[in-house]
């Protein structure tokens, strides 16, 4: 039920939808015929005496214009519409054979001509390009015309076959060269609203209407003859013809010569005006050549201009888009000219700034870079200028409120489609919030290293105490000992020299353990430098030495000759190092004391980083724990916190490396590390 | 009267303190033989017996404690004065335990070993 119901609903509002639609097409039909029957009786009322002959025919062009642009399923009841005047007023003649061959010549050539347009010469926009203006004249002012000539001439009876054939020919032709490109321009103008050309110059749109129809009448309406003898004049129009071409395109090019068409023809027809001296043939032939002669070139003219036009409209409209995008960017954008200088700067630039664009202009922007950031910056312009290449730079930019935030700035070159370098386009952002940021996740993570650090070093006490023992007591022995000599008589100086001796440099000794441990402790904010990682291995080793002893461990250092330096923080480093040393001692805590060797090997890996490794003897890492061990908090010994193995490879991602674990193909583990060298220099 | 100077061993792996408790029983009339290792001490030729043995605890390898304890197992009691520089309650218990004059903790002043070697020779 619903589905009738819904049904005869639809088919209702398609039909009430449809409706007016239908009844305005109707009205254009009805519209097309009376123009069609008006434009035939016009066009016999111009014959011109006495062989009838017109100088333009009108009627085929007017359905042919209606043909252009109306849907092609309308096309019958137009057809039908404009015959059916025609038929009519053929009927008065008692319906002749000549009309019925003049209908069938009319659709042809109507045919041919509307299929051949709308097909190849962009239908009502053919006048605005040379290319589809071209495809026009192919199209409809010569094919259609000669293809249909052939037709009606037979009804020229009993006269020349060959000058009908070319009556019909021109008169038509002439038609479609001058009556239809107005039609269609008019119809093309009205379905895009004229434009704004019009609105701001109906004045002069008036002014050479005028003038062109005062200088037409004066020419071709005005003159008797033997006054029209004057042939030159028929040159006067030809600057309103060209007036209306450059300065209104092809509507005004195709307008102006409507006019001068329909007066010439007109004075013609009078008898008057410069092509009424010879016989009517010729006559009608001369005027017809003039026409053709005097519209071409400037459709032809009025073409190129609205190419032009329609070119530089979509650059206009591409480049205010651009500007409207670089506008609302929230960026900063500026653009540079082939000689380096700067040619735009964006909304989002000049608000930054605070600056007006004629300041920022040619070199205006570099006042607003850091003084000692302007070098540098300029630098890597200038170079990437020189070979054309991409280019980031990072600077400080003076904003509107005078603090100095850092920005990224990229540039690319711009290259013109003929492949010419043009400059350069750039964009910057501000990246202090961003910088800010990451300075403040290396804080934490430094901060972070430092607990950790200091949690080693609660676990290294004992070991640490030890260390500091040895020399202490080296010192005390040999204190007692030149007491003693001293007490001798005489007194034993040599051997209390040398008992100084050896107290200043266990003393030493001493002092490096503290420095050593301090260096660790103390809260220092990370500072990358050139390194030599043996170094770096080296103190670790010192720091923990005594913690293998405590552990009943021996370490063996093995450290290559010509390391090229790696860039890092050496606390941090040593940090590292200390994290996987101690852990060797405690993964042989159940191992024989006499297999109880770790092994720690300072080497280059590749040309780009340094590798570190220490290998233990101990039991080895599972395969469950393999993969956990660098997680926070997971810890397999009973004191730790767990942190360390994560602490330090963050620290080691920090510098660019990696650190990473695996068993050893006997036994125990191997916990290995690079660091990328920064520099070409080498290590000691 | 011309007493004759008695042997003390001393068995340190650092070589500084080696040095330094070498030079102070020298400065005090002790004859001395120095080693770095307790198996250095065990495999020396053995021309005079030490009066005393002045021992690391902490040595690479065998430890002074486990020394102690060999020596006494093969019938040597040679006295002993031990000396670390890690100062544990179960290292001053094991090496109690093991025997010995003296249990000195580094640093230590010199007197104090040079009582307890007079002690040890008495």
């Amino acid at each position: 039920m619903t589905t009738v119901m819904s049904r005869a609903e639809r088919a209702k509002r398609e039909f009430s939808a449809r409706a007016p639609r239908a009844g305005r097409v109707a009205l254009q039909v009805l519209f097309v015929g009376a123009i069609c029957a008006l434009s035939t009786e016009i066009g016999f009322a111009h014959k011109i005496p006495p062989h009838n002959i017109s100088a333009l025919w009108p009627t085929g062009a007017i359905l042919f214009s209606t043909l252009v642009v109306t849907p092609v399923r309308h096309w019958w009841a137009y057809i039908l519409a404009a015959y059916f005047t025609s038929i009519l007023i053929d009927a008065r003649a008692g319906f002749p054979v000549s009309a019925m061959l003049f209908v069938a010549a009319g659709l042809l050539e109507i045919l041919v001509a509307a299929v051949g347009v709308r097909r190849f010469a962009d239908g009502i926009r053919a006048f605005e390009s040379l290319r589809s203006l071209v495809a026009y004249i192919v199209v409809a002012v010569v094919l259609a015309p000669f293809l249909s000539a052939f037709v009606s001439a037979f009804a020229g009876a009993g006269e020349s076959y060959w000058f009908y054939w070319r009556v019909w020919f021109l008169s038509e032709a002439l038609a479609y060269l001058t009556l239809a490109p107005m039609i269609l321009t008019v119809i093309a103008a009205l379905r895009s609203g004229f434009g704004d050309v019009w609105s701001v110059r109906w004045g002069e749109a008036s002014l050479l209407g005028c003038g062109l129809l005062a200088i037409s009448v004066v020419v071709f309406v005005w003159p008797r003859p033997p006054e029209g003898s004057v042939a030159a004049l028929v040159y006067l129009p030809l600057p309103f013809l060209l007036w209306a071409a450059v300065r209104f395109g092809p509507l005004g090019a195709n307008a102006a010569i409507l006019i001068v068409a329909l007066l010439s023809i007109s004075g013609t027809v009078q008898g008057r005006g410069p092509f009424s001296l010879a016989s009517p043939a010729e006559n009608v032939l001369s005027l017809q050549l003039f026409l053709f002669v005097s519209s071409l070139p400037v459709m032809f003219l009025a073409a190129l201009i609205a190419e032009r036009r329609e070119r530089t409209s979509i650059l206009r409209e591409s480049e205010a888009r651009f500007r409207s995008m670089a506008n609302t960017a929230p960026v900063l954008i500026w653009m540079s000219g082939p000689d380096k200088l700067c040619t735009f700067f964006n909304k989002g630039w000049l608000d930054f700034t605070g600056r007006t664009l004629s300041q920022e202009l040619g070199n205006g922007w570099t006042e607003g870079v850091h003084p000692d950031d302007l070098a540098r910056c300029f630098a890597i312009y200038s170079d990437a200028f020189g070979g054309r290449r991409e280019f980031t730079c990072e600077y400080r930019l003076r904003r509107h409120d005078g603090q100095y935030p850092l920005v990224l700035d990229k540039g690319v070159p711009r290259v013109a489609p003929d492949g010419t370098f043009v400059g350069y386009i750039g964009c910057a952002v501000d990246i202090t919030a961003r910088r800010d940021a990451e300075i403040e996740a290396q804080r934490n993570r430094a901060e972070l290293a430092h607990v950790a650090r200091m949690s080693t070093m609660g676990e290294l006490t004992a070991s640490l105490a030890h260390e500091l023992n040895q020399p202490l007591g080296a010192i005390l022995s040999n204190v007692g000992a030149a007491q003693r000599f001293l007490t001798k008589c005489p007194a034993d100086l040599d051997e209390v020299g040398e008992s100084l001796n050896d107290i200043a440099e266990a003393a030493q000794r001493a002092g490096g353990v503290i420095q050593r441990l301090r260096a660790l402790v103390k809260k220092e904010y990370v500072a990358f430098a050139p390194l030599d990682m043996g170094d770096v291995i080296r103190d670790a080793v010192l720091i923990v030495h005594s913690d293998a002893v405590l552990h009943k461990s021996r370490i063996s250092v093995e450290i290559d000759t010509g390391l090229p330096l790696v860039q890092g923080d050496k606390i941090q480093l040593q940090q590292v190092a200390l994290n996987l040393l101690v852990n060797a001692f405690d993964a042989m805590r159940d191992c024989a004391a006499n297999e109880r060797n770790v092994v720690v090997r300072v080497a280059a890996d590749g040309p780009g980083k340094v590798k570190v490794s220490v290998r233990d003897r101990g039991i080895g890492l599972g395969a469950d724990t393999i993969d956990r061990i660098f997680q926070p908090f997971y810890s397999t010994k009973g004191g730790g916190l767990g942190m360390g193995l994560a602490i330090s490879r963050s620290i080691i991602e920090a510098h660019g490396g990696r650190l990473w674990a695996q068993n050893n193909s006997d036994r125990g583990a191997v916990f290995c590390f690079t660091v990328p060298t920064g520099t070409t220099e080498k290590a000691r | 009267m011309l007493m004759p100077r008695k042997l003390v061993a001393i068995v340190d792996d650092d070589a500084s303190m080696l040095k330094g408790v070498q030079r102070l029983l020298t400065a005090h009339g002790f004859d001395t033989e120095v080693f770095s290792s307790a198996e250095a001490y065990l495999a020396r030729s053995v021309e005079r017996e030490p009066a005393c043995l002045v021992l690391d605890i902490q040595l690479g390898g065998m430890s002074g404690i486990e020394l102690r304890r060999r020596l006494s197992a093969s019938g040597r009691p040679v006295p002993v004065v031990f000396m670390t520089a890690f100062d544990d309650e179960a290292t001053r218990k094991d090496a109690v335990d093991a025997g010995c004059v003296a249990y000195l903790h580094k640093p230590f002043l010199s007197n104090l070993l040079i009582e307890a070697l007079e002690r040890a020779s008495r």
